[in-house]
């Protein structure tokens, strides 16, 4: 009953007409942004957070959190159009959802995509507003050994799912955290690798790099490799599924949205990783696996519904601990952090507004997700007709106006430019740039709670694995590290 | 891998280097609480490790990730462009030099046809200014021309 008295608080929050017309912002936003690939969420985020000064922290955290679910609807536009996912998140959806458009079934594709979204995002928000408060509660008794656990249990995820290799990843988010000390040190206030310039003194901020890294690094990488849209001919009519449509797709809705949630929670893990495995869990049960890669709707339903529920899960880690689990989480609590909140376990008491409305705006957000991307299909997928170039002028505009807009300091500017480059390069050369931005957030909690730790147990390291909480925490962290590697020497023992 | 993480871990490898020789000149700490260069000592070393175990795993490797025909020409222009924003943004205005910026990465970078690159130019610059100076009242440097 307290949480229904909550989350009237919440709707009493996000019902209003301007936080409204901010939900509608974000979600239409973060539509284009999952439609166009190139830009992702986090660089949406990044990019449009500059945009939001000056707004009340709960409007613009809506409007933000809006861009993060709504990018997963527009994802899959392109994937079912012209087999270019817009997202990472949208990949396993091109397996069926193109295969469907050359069929002359692109509308049935795109009407299962945005009912299963809404579906799994809404039971998404239900299990978050459910996990995120008693998570918190565990969480007022987390000490700093099991806070310098919980981050390091982030970094250890990302890195062992987050890419190809898991020494570039791991060598990435240890750039981050080294690039996190620069400035005072939090305890003493002695200066570190700041050679004499002031911008420096309070450590690199967050935005220009957020923006340097997803927006004009985007760009640049475009000039290598550039993104070609090429839109088939696809009928969109039959946008509203038919009832055999729905037979077949409503236990991939329930398991797609049940596995994103849970996957989603994992730090590391995310979106992406949530729709492979509800894919490949649905061509597991499915009576006819041989209609995977065929046409199946069902193999468009589990990891649209997947991707949706996965952005509630990464939500509880978010709002619950204060820990992001991916680089979008990662710059929302950029976004937090700048409006002089500190999402964990003291959002819920010190700030319920915030917490509900954003929890009650997500259900709102959902509604108008699928009220946009039903009827509107049609013309977001206009959208793909842009030239991509028109696109990257836009986003190099923003980057730069946007750094700048921080501090109106055009020190900001060059950072932007430089973690560009360092972003191109990571790119061009298979480095994932998601641990980095995460060890870059997570770089002084995880220092703090280290030294804490250390100044409580005098010295010793063996507070780690005597506390039960931050053992846990370690060993799923390792296993996560180890495990993709472990799997794949066992299945190679097997095979010989 | 390919034949560049050689070269990449080598000099990441350095730069680890170069951060832990620097935490040695800051505090450490006591044996009970860990001073100032406690972290950067530590993740100097490790990033060092790493750098130097991703050299040594790509050993032997060939060839580079493919990109488009000058790419990498073309990306140090677009990233040049961005600093001579930054330099020239005090003199002649953020706006206008961005707008001037975004000119020679369409029409120049970009190639796309006279009328587009300058309508998507023009268009991003007001954009720019409406939202930016405008709406939220940054303090944009300003030019001869006043904006």
């Amino acid at each position: 009953m307290e949480i229904l008295g909550q989350l009237g608080l919440g709707f009493s929050v996000a019902l209003t007409p301007q936080n409204l017309a901010f939900a509608f912002a974000g979600a239409l936003v973060g539509t284009m942004v999952g439609i166009l690939p190139g830009i992702g969420p986090a660089a949406g985020i990044a990019l449009l957070l500059p945009v939001t000064f000056g707004l009340p922290p709960v409007s613009s955290l809506i409007m933000l959190a809006g861009i993060y679910y709504g990018a997963m609807y527009g994802g899959t536009l392109t994937s079912v159009l012209i087999n270019t996912p817009g997202e990472s998140a949208s990949v396993a959806t091109t397996f069926d959802g193109y295969q469907m458009a050359l069929q002359g079934r692109a509308g049935a594709a795109l009407g299962i995509a945005a009912i299963g979204s809404f579906i799994a995002g809404t039971l998404g928000v239900v299990a978050l507003m459910l996990a995120a408060p008693t998570l918190a509660d565990v969480a007022v008794l987390f000490g700093p050994p099991e806070y310098f656990a919980l981050a390091t249990l982030g970094l250890l995820t990302i890195a062992g799912l987050g890419g190809s290799s898991a020494t570039k990843a791991l060598l990435a988010a240890v750039a981050g955290l080294a690039l996190a000390t620069i400035g005072a040190d939090p305890m003493t206030g002695s200066k570190r690798f700041t050679f004499n310039i002031l911008e420096l003194s309070d450590g690199l901020e967050f935005l220009p790099v957020a923006v340097g890294l997803f927006g004009i690094a985007e760009v640049f990488a475009n000039l290598a490799t550039p993104v070609r849209l090429a839109p088939i001919r696809a009928s969109l009519s039959g946008l509203v599924p038919t009832w055999q449509d729905w037979i077949v797709s409503r236990g991939a809705i329930l398991r797609g949205g049940l596995i994103g949630f849970v996957i989603g929670v994992l730090p590391g893990a995310g979106a992406t990783i949530a729709s492979f495995v509800a894919y490949g869990v649905e061509r597991r049960v499915s009576k006819h696996p041989e209609r995977f890669g065929q046409g199946a709707i069902e193999g468009v339903a589990a990891p649209e519904s997947a991707n949706n529920a996965a952005t509630a899960g990464a939500m509880v880690p978010l709002l619950a601990l204060g820990i992001p689990g991916s680089s979008t989480t990662a710059v929302l609590l950029g976004a937090f952090v700048l409006y002089g909140l500190r999402p964990g376990p003291l959002l819920l008491t010190e700030h319920p507004d915030v917490f509900w409305g954003l929890i009650a705006s997500m259900y709102v957000g959902n509604v108008m997700l699928l009220f946009l991307n039903l009827p509107g299909a049609p013309l977001f997928a206009s959208v793909l007709r842009l030239p991509y170039s028109v696109i990257a002028a836009g986003i190099l505009g923003i980057s730069i106006a946007g750094a700048y807009s921080l501090q109106n300091n055009l020190f900001d500017v060059w950072v932007a430019l430089a973690f560009g480059v360092l972003g191109y390069l990571m790119k061009r050369f298979d480095y994932p740039a998601a641990p980095l931005v995460l060890a870059l957030v997570l770089g002084p909690l995880l220092e703090m709670s280290l030294r804490q730790s250390l100044t409580i147990s005098h010295g010793s390291l063996a507070i780690f694995v005597t506390r039960t909480g931050s053992a846990a925490l370690l060993a799923v962290g390792l296993i996560a590290l180890a495990g993709p590697a472990l799997f794949s020497l066992i299945r190679r023992s097997r095979n010989t | 891998m390919t034949r560049a993480d050689v070269a990449i871990g080598g000099v990441v490898a350095v730069v680890f280097g170069v951060m832990a020789w620097q935490a040695t000149r800051m505090a450490y700490g006591t044996e009970f609480a860990p001073g100032p260069g406690f972290m950067p000592l530590w993740l100097g070393v490790i990033g060092a490790f790493l750098a130097l175990a991703l050299a040594v795993r790509a050993r032997g490797t060939t060839g580079l990730p493919p990109a488009e025909p000058r790419a990498e020409p073309r990306v140090a222009l677009s990233a040049l462009g961005i600093v001579v924003v930054a330099m020239a943004a005090p003199v002649t205005g953020l706006v206008l030099a961005l707008a001037a910026y975004l000119v020679f990465f369409t029409l120049v970078i970009e190639r796309l046809r006279l009328r587009v690159g300058l309508a998507s130019s023009a268009g991003t610059a007001v954009l720019v200014y409406l939202v930016f100076e405008r709406f939220l009242n940054v303090p944009f440097p300003v030019g001869p021309l006043g904006f």
